[in-house]
Parts: structure tokens; sequence; C-alpha cells
């Protein structure tokens, strides 16, 4: 308390005080209410920054042991030999992809010349299965009478009996059986199924012997495809030589790569085990951890016998000797096919498609040619004792084709097939999501009436409420049926890719997450627009231009940097994308074929952010398909930052 | 007709749809080939009637022309049959911020004729020169004509303004305090520009500066709380004004 007159005097020489208000001391610290609020929010900026650093530690440091232990790996698979089945395995790749198109083609001119007769043996065939399931009884009755008169009018209520069975058959039923047989047929003609018919009755009034008719069907048809079906016999086989000699080297030497491979793993173990023990028993405080000791010098006990002997020795000169046929398989499948494609210059073609199929097919033809040439080359100086560089399995990462985990035989973990997938997928999303985000971006800034905006606005931005889950359901269950049966209405054939073959595929994905990039580059890109300064739009409406000519002369290009930040942010959010890519991606990981154009979109792929949510939580942490998982997220990681820092820079040039 | 290029007639106009009236009533005939500038305190409505003369106040949802007609070369500027758009290309604006579109020196005085449809580049070529010239600017930017505009300095980008507005050669220019936020040297060329301008364009402008009214101006309104106090040839404004308000207001002695 103080008195009366000590308050006059403070009040007087303390009036206008410089001083720094008290605060509470803590811990040495003079802190006041100012100082706390700025600590408070200064210290939640800094665990922001803090927790991205420790994120990029984390990834680094998972990711960092991947390329060494690839390495390794890739060595294994060398000195066993899978190296040199590999080269041979690209040539009939290669053929596969060539001759599925040479036989598409066939299939299609068959289709188109022959049409139903074709689909008489298949739907003959169900028919044949239910005269023997149901009506083996009643036929027996019907056969055994041998009275004259009688038979004829028992042959006729069979004949009845075998329509009323068959026509409890549907046709839609049978149509989905013959489609796993032909699967071009789309329809089932009246005029085959009466055919059909007649030949299932033969069958069943001469004591279940199959037709004449029916089996010179196929040769028929075959026959009169002339040079094309000899052209595709030909092709057929040209392959066999060179599959047999890689499957003997695939089979042994995977057993081999197998046996090192787990060697190795053992040996590690034991190693660390052992290390383990050594720092327990040089710590002498630590008596109680004997039974520990005791437990890991029994584990090393057990691992011990896992380690067998291996005569890499011997398998490699089976290798060796495999490799030695070779070139002469190569030849002669190459040699082979030459005959089948030049067969087909020559055979009649009617069908556009089939006619396009042969053009493409003999472009891959040569670039077949070209694989084996450099494939054999690779073999002749294939050397098993080669060392593998830590370059190598650089590239074998970035550049790696294939991506094929969970078997045991030699994983790979090629990045490209994921990399591919991400990117055409975020493309795709972005062909659709940009003309729609920014369309809807202007018309909300620049067109709508305050009413109108007050529900778009809201409504795009609640798009981003959706959790990815529940659209990605939705996309599985709704879309993908309906896109599958759009995509194959006759009317829109004329749209690349369609019909769609796989059900999961880009085109789904695409617009899956091009719903889901919309409220991102809307919001951002509608930002940006309003940034414009009112100024420029009065000016230009002062001078006579109208609301569209000054919206897109003035509007936009004033805010075009800002537009581009918003495209990328959109970008890097579809393309780190999880759950929604996930379910509906298809999830298949291979490179998407380029070479059906526009096409590409109804291809199942599988993407950088899909592959680890899906194969995370089956690999043991520290594995190194753990850490391959890791490298994915890491280059996910980079990529984002990328595409993030580059929208920091363009925005931050706009602001200036 | 000349000296009645713009008539206007019991004008009012309301900012809330009629509720209150920020013009009330006001009746004016402004002459052609003229300057004729709006004096008053702040707040009394120059910028809204100026704003009225375009239609530019159509932009907001809730203005309003209470009564009242604007008749500009004899046509009612709110008949059903006129288009505000084209009205503006007659009656051209310049703002009191300076506002050059974010593109180049070029560009900005060619926008009034490109969106008019022009594309001819020769046509094009001759009408920036001849706004640049008739602004005074040409022999300032004509080296950097493909430069951007904001690089100018304040008064440059003034009178490129000015430029753009004449480029398309409007019949009438509303100037809403374009010195206001120029130093003296850049308002004495655009004043200079000003007159210039008078012997081909009608100018209405509105200025918070005496001096300029008297040194530029042909004809002087002077409004309080949206009316019409007195209006009559600047001079006799500022020599011998006839309301004892319009005394104290230019003579500073105003409340
Ligand atoms: N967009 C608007 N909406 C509603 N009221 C407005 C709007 N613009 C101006 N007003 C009001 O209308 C009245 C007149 O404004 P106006 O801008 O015409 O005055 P002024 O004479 O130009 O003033 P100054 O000399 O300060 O520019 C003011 O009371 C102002 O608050
Ligand atoms: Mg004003």
């Amino acid at each position: 308390m103080k008195n009366k007159s000590d308050l006059a005097e403070s009040d007087s020489t303390e009036e206008v005080s410089f001083k720094r208000k008290r605060g509470f001391r803590l811990m040495g610290l003079n802190l006041n209410a100012d100082g706390a609020v700025k600590g408070f929010f200064g210290g939640n900026a800094y665990l922001a920054i803090l927790f991205l650093l420790f994120i990029c530690i984390f990834l680094f440091k998972s990711a960092i042991g991947f390329i060494p232990g690839y390495r390794t790996e890739l060595a294994e698979a060398r000195i066993s030999g899978i190296e040199a089945a590999n080269h041979i395995n690209y040539q009939l790749v290669g053929y596969d992809a060539l001759y599925t198109k040479i036989n598409q083609a066939f299939i299609n001119e068959r289709r188109d010349r022959f049409g139903d007769l074709e689909t008489v043996v298949p739907i003959y065939e169900e028919l044949e299965s239910i005269v023997d399931d149901k009506l083996e009884d009643e036929v027996d009755e019907y056969t055994e009478l041998d009275d004259g008169d009688k038979k004829e009018a028992s042959a006729l209520a069979l004949k009845e009996s075998i329509k009323n069975a068959s026509a409890k058959l549907s046709r839609e039923a049978l149509l989905k059986k013959i489609k796993a047989r032909l699967p071009e047929t789309d329809t089932i003609s009246d005029e085959a199924y009466a055919r059909a018919l007649i030949y299932a009755e033969q069958y069943a009034l001469n004591d279940y012997e199959t037709p004449d008719e029916i089996s010179r069907i196929p040769a028929m048809i075959n026959e009169q495809m002339g040079g094309f079906y000899k052209a595709v016999e030909a092709i057929k086989h040209s392959d066999d030589d060179l599959r047999q000699i890689y499957a003997s080297i695939e089979k042994k030497s995977q057993v081999t790569y197998r046996t090192i491979s787990n060697n190795r793993k053992n040996q590690e173990s034991i190693d660390e085990l052992s290390k383990n023990i050594e720092s327990l028993d040089t710590d002498p405080s630590n008596k109680r951890d004997s039974t520990r000791s005791a437990a890991m010098t029994k584990r090393i006990a057990e691992l011990k016998p896992k380690i067998v002997d291996i005569d890499t020795a011997e398998n490699i000169k089976f290798v060796y000797n495999e490799i030695s046929k070779h070139d002469a398989a190569a030849d002669k499948m190459i040699s082979e096919f030459q005959v089948g494609v030049d067969l087909l210059a020559k055979a009649e073609v009617k069908t556009e498609k089939s006619e396009i199929l042969i053009k493409e097919s003999s472009r891959l033809f040569d670039e077949l040619k070209e694989i084996s040439n450099e494939r054999k080359s690779l073999l002749a100086e294939w050397n098993h004792e080669k060392p593998v560089t830590l370059w190598n399995s650089v590239t074998a990462f970035f550049f790696g084709a294939d991506w094929k985990t969970g078997s045991d035989r030699q994983n790979l973990y090629g990045l490209m097939p994921l990399f591919t997938g991400s990117l055409l997928i975020s493309l795709v999303a972005m062909l659709f999501a940009v003309p729609l985000a920014i369309g809807a971006a202007i018309y909300v800034n620049q067109f709508a009436t305050k009413r109108e905006a007050g529900f778009l606005k809201p409504g795009i931005e609640f798009i981003q409420a959706i959790p990815s889950v529940v659209l990605g359901l939705f996309g599985v269950l709704v879309v993908a049926g309906l896109l599958q049966g759009l995509s194959e209405c006759g009317w829109l054939s004329w749209v690349p890719g369609f019909p769609i073959q796989d059900r999961l595929n880009v085109l789904l994905a695409g617009i899956l997450l091009a719903f889901m990039a919309c409220p991102t580059i809307f919001t951002l890109a509608e930002d940006a627009l309003n940034n414009v300064p009112k100024a420029y739009t009065e000016a230009s409406l002062a001078m006579g231009a109208n609301k569209l000519q000054t919206a897109l002369k003035i509007v936009v290009p004033a805010s075009l940097s800002g537009i581009v930040a918003a495209i990328m942010l959109g970008f890097g959010r579809v393309i780190g994308e999880t759950m929604v890519v996930l379910l509906v991606a298809g999830n298949k990981a291979r490179i998407p074929d380029l070479s059906n154009g526009i096409g590409v979109i109804g291809e199942s792929v599988h993407t950088m952010t899909g592959i680890i949510a899906q194969e995370y939580g089956e690999v043991e942490p520290g594995v190194l398909h753990w850490k391959a998982l890791f490298m994915v997220g890491l280059v996910l990681f980079l990529i984002s930052l990328s595409i993030n820092s580059v929208c920091q820079r363009v925005i931050a040039k706009r602001s200036k | 007709m000349n000296s009645k290029l713009i008539q206007l007639e019991d004008l009012g106009f309301s900012y809330d749809l009629g509720k209150t009236e920020t013009i009330k009533g006001v009746t004016l005939d402004i002459p052609a080939n003229q300057v004729t500038a709006f004096i008053g305190p702040s707040g009394c409505g120059k910028s809204t009637l100026l704003r009225c003369l375009n239609r530019m106040n159509d932009l907001i949802d809730t203005a309003k022309i209470t009564r009242g007609t604007i008749k500009i070369l004899g046509q009612d500027i709110h008949a059903s049959d006129v288009d505000s758009i084209e009205l503006r290309k007659h009656v051209g604006m310049v703002f009191q911020k300076y506002n050059p579109f974010p593109k180049s020196i070029y560009d900005n005085v060619a926008y009034g004729l490109r969106i008019q449809g022009e594309k001819n580049k020769s046509t094009l070529d001759e009408a920036v020169e001849r706004s640049l010239r008739g602004s005074a600017l040409w022999d300032e930017v004509k080296d950097r004509l493909k430069t951007s505009a904001l690089g100018l300095s304040g008064g440059q980008q003034q009178r490129l303004c000015i430029a753009r507005t004449i480029a398309v050669q409007p019949k009438v220019i509303l100037m809403d305090e374009p010195c206001s936020a120029l130093d003296p040297i850049a308002t004495a060329k655009v004043e200079e520009l000003i007159t210039e301008l008078r012997k081909e364009y009608t100018i209405v402008i509105v200025t918070h500066s005496m001096q300029q009214a008297s040194r530029i101006s042909d004809r002087t309104a002077f409004f309080y709380l949206g009316e019409v106090v007195e209006y009559n040839t600047t001079e006799t404004i500022f020599q011998n004004p006839s309301q004892q308000q319009t005394e104290d207001y230019i003579s500073g002695r105003f409340g």
C-alpha cells in the first residue's frame, strides 16, 4: 500500500515512463504477455519447419540404404545367371506384344468375313453340354425304342424337349460363356443359334456323335482365311526354341539366386547377432542380460545350418551352355516370323481395323529385330563376373522398366512403370480439371451474380471436404461401370481408347482426380482473378469493352501467373493423391503402352503413391523392399517440393 | 446543339434503390468543346454525377436513377434501346488514380480500337501515334512502345490513360480529379494537355483545386449536398459569385 504523498510523487515523476514493463520471471527469462504470445506463435511456426526437416531426414535415412542394397541383389542376379535369362525374356515380351497384335487382326478379320459361322461352334458346344447333362435319361428312353413309327414320333418329342431345355439357358448367359472363348463376339444371331440347335439335335439322335459339320467348320474357316491363317500359324511357334532356353536358364538360375540371397541374409543376421552378443558381454553392468545373450547364441546356432553350400560354378556352366544355343534360336524366331510377316503382306485384308493392326505390327517387328540384335550382342559379351557398380543400381532403379515384388523370384524395383503411371494419370486429370476449374473461376469471378457465386463457390470448395476414400469407392462402384458402359456405346467408338478393356484405368482415375483437383485450382485461380485491381476492370469497361472482353483481355492476362501457379499446385495435389488412385487405377505395374496413342487411357496402371500404400503393410521394416518403397516416397516428395517451390517463385514474382 | 452537348434535367440518383438520394435534382447544360469543372466539398456527389454520364454506376447493383434525364447529343442515355457499352465508346473516362493496363504502352493505347475489332496494323500504328502525340507523350515514349506501361512515371502514366481514352476519338472525356495523384510539374503538363484537348473534345473535369478550375475551365459548377448551387462561366463563379455559399467555398472560408 502506498500512501497519498507517495502516489502524488510517483504520479508527477513517472507520468511518462520509457521503462520496460515488468513481467514474471521464469527460468531466468523475463516473460511478459507480449513475449509469451510471440513465443507461442513463433514456436508453432518453427515447429512446422522442424517437422518438415524431420520428414526429410526420416525419408533420406530410410531410403539411403536402398542403392547399395539393390546393387548387392543385382550382383547376385548376375552371378546366378538371371540377368542372362532377362536378356532373353525381353525378346519374348516383344514377341508376345507383336503376336497379340497380329492375332487380334486375324480374329477381327475372321469375324468380319465369317461373322456368325464361327459362333455356331461354341453355341453348339454349350447346347451339347445341356444335352449331356439334362437329357441323358430322356434320350436313353427314346433311343431304346426301335419300332419305326414310334421312333419317329419320339424323335420329334426329343427335339421338342431339347428346344425347351435350351431355351431355359438365357441368351445372356450363353453370350457370356462364348465371349470367354471368342472375345470379339457381341451378339448371338438367331441364325447361328438355330443352326447350332440343329446340330445339337443331330448329336442327340445319333448316339452322342458330334456331327461332322461341326468339326469341319473351324478347318473350313481357316482354309478360307488362306494366307492370313498360314501367317499366324508360321508365327505362332517361331518362339518355341527361344522360350525353352529361357525357361531352362530361368528355372536353374532362380534356384541359385534364391540360395545365394538367403545365405547372405542369414549371414547378415548372424553377424548382427554376434555383434550384439559382443557388446552385451563387454558391458560389465549387464548381468541380467545373460539370458538374452544365450537366446541370441541359440538363434545363431539355428541360422548356421541354413547357410547351404552351392555350386555356382556348375550352375554358371549350365547357363553359358544354354546361352551358346541362344543365337540360333533367336535367329530362328526372327526368320520364321519374317516368313509370317511376308505372308501377311500378301494376304488379303478387308477390314480397316485389321489393316491398321498389321501396319502397326510391321513397325513392331522392326523393333523386335532391333531388340533381338541388341540382346544378342549383350548376351555375347555377358559375363557373370563383371562387377555391378553403384551407378548401375541407381539407373536400374530410376530407369528400370519393371516393378516386380512379392514372389520368391528376384524382386525388381524399377521406378518407370510407377512414374509413368502417376504422370499419365495426372496429365489426364489436368486435361479435365484445368478447363473446368479455370472456366468456373472466370465465370464465378467475372460473370456470376452475387447469388450464383454464393452457392457456386462454397459448392465447388466443398468437394475438397469429400474424403478421398469415399470418392474412390464411388469411382469403383459407380463411375467405373458408367464409363465402361459409355465406352461400349457404338456412337462413341471414335473416342481413342474406347471401348475400354480394363474396367479400372487411367481415364477413370484421371476423371476422379480431376474432380478432386478442381477445388484447389478453382480457389487459387479465383483468388488470382480477384487480386486483379478493380481499376483495370473499371478502365476497360469505361473504354466500352464488354464483360467478356474485359475478362479475357484484361483480367485473365493480368492474373496469368497466379493461374499458372494454381494449375501447378493442382498438379502437385493430383500426383500426390493416394487413396483414389489405389482404388481406381487398376494397380498393374507396367509401363503404359504408348504405341496405342491416346488409347493408352484405357489401360490399368500403377502409381508411386499407390504402390507405397499397397505394399508398405506387407513388408518387414528394414528389408530392401521396404527401403525401395521409401525411395519411391522420396522421389514423390522431391517432385512435390519442386512443384511447390516453382509455384512460390511464380507467385513471388507476380506480387513484385 | 453546340451549346448543349450534355443536358441534365432534374436528375436524381440513389445508391440504395431510391431510399436516399445522392444527387438531388440536378439540371445542367454542358456545352461542346469547352472544359466544364465540377467543384464542391468532399462527398457532395461530383464523382457520382460524373459516373452517371457514362453509366459507370450501372455496375453497382443497387444504383438507380430516381428521376430526370440525361441527354447526350440529344439522345436520352437511359432509353431502352441505348447500350451502355456503345455509350462508353463515345464518353471516355480518366480516373483519379492513373490505371494503365499491365501491358505495353502500345497495347494500352491500341486497346480501345482492338476491342472494337480493329486488326489492321497500320491503322493501329497510326492511331497510337496520333493519340500519343495528342497527349504530348509521343516524344517521351516513342522508343519504348513495347515496354510495360507500368514502367512510366506517374504523370506519364496519367497522360497515357488520356491517350488511351482519346485513341477511340470519343465525343466527351470525363476526368475525375486527374491530377490529384501527381506532382506540380506533372500536373502542369496534364493541365496544358487538357487545354489543348478542348479544341477537339468536350471535357468535364472534377477537381478540388480552385486554381486548377480557374486556370483550365470555361465553365464551373459548384455542388453542395447533391445539388447545383451555382453554375456559370468560370470567370463569373470566381470573381462574382451570386451565392454566398459559393463565395465562402472558393475563398476557403467553408465550414
Ligand atoms: N459505391 C457507392 N455506394 C454507396 N454510396 C456511395 C458510393 N460511392 C459514393 N457513395 C456516397 O455518395 C456520396 C457522394 O460521393 P462522391 O464520391 O460522389 O463524392 P465526391 O463529391 O466525389 O467526393 P470527393 O470530392 O471526396 O471525391 C458520398 O456520401 C458517398 O459516401
Ligand atoms: Mg470524387
